[in-house]
């Protein structure tokens, strides 16, 4: 009953992003950090300029917080360079038992821990909490460790605003603080022991959406733990993949796993 | 392509058909639990917070302020791309339903809306449903 609004994918993040600015000042120069910071780590991976250049991409290169506030308006207040790529894509994993993971080719990468909920749209809700909140502390909880000791955030960005409140609402910062806990740099992945490196594939920002894009995050996390990322976080062991579904601002829903290495 | 018209709702639809047949005389209007007091929005037969069914329907000043907004500037729609850039918006109703409308009447929507402005339900008139927007006041 709200197909006469003209509602839009961009514009129902853009909301979320609007109230987080109102409530906590946060600002489009710190929700930039998060496209600057996932560009950076795309250009160190052959693969995902490969695919900025088969999407023709203009100016395939790092990014500097003045060229994504600087980039045409999509939905206020979000700009193009803080909207992910539509892209092909696909990808696998095979889960195991851990008898069999010790044998195979590949040094096995642990499920420590998961975590699965749904939020929906209500009368007066905070719409910049999202079903991570509660995903987030059960996927912790069960691993036994804290947002703290992660190297290695993997967080669903089809936006830049997804990032920012996901990683607030995963424990890494209090709600409201993200704007100012993504500044200087801090989710870069020569920024070791300062919080974690984010979607050090290039992410969806810069690497691949396919639409499903929850496991590249499983991928780029496991290859991480492995030492084999182009963006590789030296001694790596912990990491945390965080899938959201459906539409931020409204109905969705959210997957949080911790994954570690022996 | 120019002479598009706005999407217009299923008046046939049994949960939401009532709101709709209401909105022909200008009336907004809402659902609240006989038993709980809980507000339901959108139109359905169950609460939202006693999971009962005795739901009634109420009728809204009108009257409420912006939660939070965008402002679309690009879009694929045939008649929504002839409106850009325009004003999406969660309205809380001073009653608790919150909407998702447009804000219509800003002479600048980049630059002229704010979370928590008061606005006012507008109707646009068509031939069988009028469609409740809003407009800062």
């Amino acid at each position: 009953m709200e197909s006469f609004v003209g509602q839009t994918l961009v514009a129902n993040y853009a909301m979320v992003a609007r109230r987080h600015m109102y409530e906590y000042g946060t600002t489009s120069e710190q929700l930039a950090e998060i496209s600057v910071a996932t560009r950076a780590h795309a250009m160190r991976n052959p693969e995902a300029v490969q695919a900025m250049t088969d999407l023709e991409f203009v100016g395939i290169r790092e990014t500097t917080i003045d060229d994504v506030v600087n980039s045409r308006m999509i939905a206020d207040p979000l700009h193009l360079l803080e909207c992910c790529m539509i892209s092909d894509g696909g990808g696998a994993v095979i889960i195991a038992s851990p008898q069999v993971a010790r044998n195979c080719a590949k040094a096995p990468v642990w499920l420590l821990g998961s975590g699965e909920a749904t939020r929906y749209p209500e009368n007066g809700a905070d719409i910049t909490t999202s079903a991570a909140a509660q995903s987030g502390p059960a996927a912790f909880a069960e691993a036994g460790v804290s947002p703290a000791e992660m190297d290695i955030a993997m967080i669903y960005d089809s936006f830049s605003i997804t990032v920012l409140a996901l990683l607030e609402d995963l424990g890494f910062c209090p709600k409201g603080e993200g704007g100012r806990w993504v500044e200087g740099g801090r989710l870069r992945y020569d920024r070791p022991g300062d919080g974690p490196a984010l979607n050090t594939d290039g992410g969806g920002l810069s690497s691949n959406h396919p639409g499903m894009r929850g496991i590249f995050l499983l991928i780029e996390a496991a290859r991480q733990l492995r030492g084999e990322s182009t963006s590789q976080v030296d001694g790596a062991r912990l990491a945390v993949a965080h899938g959201n579904g459906g539409m931020l601002g409204a109905r969705h829903c959210a997957g949080t796993v911790i994954l570690g290495r022996d | 392509m120019t002479d598009a018209t706005r999407p217009l709702p299923k008046l046939a639809e049994p949960d939401t058909a009532p709101f709709w047949e209401a909105t022909r005389n200008r009336e907004l209007r809402y659902q609240q639990c006989d038993d709980c007091g809980t507000v339901v929005w959108h139109p359905r037969r169950h609460c939202t917070g006693c999971t009962g069914g005795t739901l009634s329907w109420h009728t809204a000043s009108g009257k409420g302020s912006i939660y939070t907004f965008s402002v679309v500037r690009q879009s694929y729609h045939p008649f929504f791309r002839t409106q850009v850039p325009y004003a999406v918006a969660w309205i809380d109703l001073d009653e608790g339903p919150r909407l998702l409308s447009n804000v219509v009447g800003a002479a600048d929507p980049t630059t002229d809306l704010a979370c928590g402005q008061r606005v006012e339900v507008e109707w646009e008139e068509h031939d069988e449903v009028n469609i409740p927007l809003f407009r800062v006041v």
